[in-house]
């Protein structure tokens, strides 16, 4: 009856510490930084430093995902630009214990890439060209844009063509083949991000 | 009996004080010659975790630590251990430099063109991308054009003398707006050139 006994203790602090291990997940937040994106779902992990076991967060304006298959972490997504609050709250007695303040701010600009060759960079022509909208490494931001249409021309010329979605048309391709060597190619677009329309534009050199 | 009841109250007063949700973004980086404020925390809210970190000098402060980059790296690593010394979370952060204070006009950042005078606030911050916005105050404004003065007033806000004046002017002038601000109770100057395309 003993050995049965202390086997049992042995088993409950295995569990209990294997328990602590995978559960019990540690949060390092430079506190200062607290600027998250607009449309963005922003991926935070979430603790506390109070004994807090059982609390939620909560916020008037900012959209709380949690991320499948985590312990604690969420996924935080606004569409107003300023500051907004994020309540912990703790279950049992509905005090909130914390509030932290986040400034939204709008996502950066993308760069506008003629295949994949980026603002400022020497281009040929090519009868197809895909025009991509995307980020370029300096920013850790991982995004899909659609392109919705485009427009082309140099600053020799008032001639301007214009196209929708990602594809450059014949007329396009015709225009940068019988334009001088050397000239600015400007190109601008309009892009969408969940349904949000912008605008961005990059100069090539032909 | 008094004694317990007291400590007890004392726990549950500094729990109150001090317990702080903690967040940690994704996106966070280290800024290089900056002293970076981390704090830590877990799921279950343990209070007693320790930092330790690669390439970085870190400091205790009361309840949080200050992190330097070392000089050289692109990247560190920070840790956060329990009491055992078990690492509970390790994540690699970028370092970067801290972007120079800039001063804006509403949305118009030196630099640029201005377009409108919706926006009639100056403001002295870092670009909008940065992750950390010190907090400042601007005391007095002048705008200067080639030297000489046009226009000053106290306070953080183009008044509308200010705007009158400017609207009258020619497009492409360039002004210069130089702004005493106060950053940590410091005093401290700075100034932007706009170009006006109104």
């Amino acid at each position: 009856m003993r050995k049965i006994k202390f086997t049992l203790i042995i088993l409950f602090f295995i569990t209990s510490s294997l328990g602590f291990s995978q559960t019990d997940m540690a949060v390092i937040s430079l506190s200062d930084q607290n600027m998250l994106y607009t449309l963005y779902p922003n991926e935070v992990i979430i603790g506390n430093n109070g004994g807090y076991k059982d609390y939620k967060i909560s916020s008037d304006n900012i959209k709380i995902t949690k991320v499948k298959g985590t312990v604690n972490s969420y996924l935080l997504e606004c569409e107003i630009e300023g500051n907004q609050q994020l309540y912990f709250i703790d279950k049992a007695t509905k005090d909130t214990f914390d509030i932290i303040t986040y400034r939204f701010e709008p996502m950066p600009l993308p760069e506008l890439y003629y295949d994949f060759r980026r603002n400022g960079e020497k281009i040929n022509y090519s009868y197809s060209v895909n025009l991509r909208v995307n980020y370029n490494e300096s920013i850790p931001l991982i995004a899909k844009f659609d392109i919705i249409d485009w427009e082309i021309s140099i600053p020799e010329s008032p001639t301007i063509i214009k196209g929708n979605g990602f594809q450059l048309n014949d007329s396009a391709t015709s225009f940068i083949k019988n334009a001088p060597v050397g000239s600015d190619i400007i190109i601008r677009c309009t892009y969408s991000y969940k349904g949000k329309l912008n605008k961005t534009s990059s100069i090539f050199k032909l | 009996m008094i004694k317990v009841i007291t400590t007890l109250l004392l726990i549950t007063s500094a729990k109150v004080l001090f317990a702080q949700g903690i967040v940690q973004n994704q996106l966070s980086i280290l800024y290089r010659g900056f002293e970076n404020k981390v704090e830590l925390g877990s799921v279950n809210g343990d209070s007693t975790l320790r930092l330790a970190g690669e390439d970085v000098i870190i400091e205790k402060k009361f309840n949080h630590w200050i992190v330097k980059p070392v000089q050289g790296y692109k990247r560190a690593t920070l840790f956060a251990l329990n009491k055992s010394g078990d690492t509970l979370n390790k994540t690699v952060f970028t370092i970067r430099s801290l972007p120079k204070l800039t001063l804006y006009i509403g949305r118009f950042e030196s630099g640029e063109k201005i377009t409108n005078f919706q926006e009639r606030k100056l403001m002295v911050k870092m670009p909008f991308q940065c992750m950390i916005q010190p907090e400042t105050k601007i005391n007095n404004w002048k705008i200067e054009i080639e030297g000489e003065e046009l226009i000053s007033g106290n306070g953080d806000f183009l008044f509308e003398d200010a705007i009158s004046k400017l609207t009258n002017l020619k497009i492409d002038t360039v002004i210069t707006i130089t702004c005493n601000y106060s950053i940590n109770e410091e005093l401290k100057t700075i100034s932007g050139v706009f170009k006006l395309n109104l």
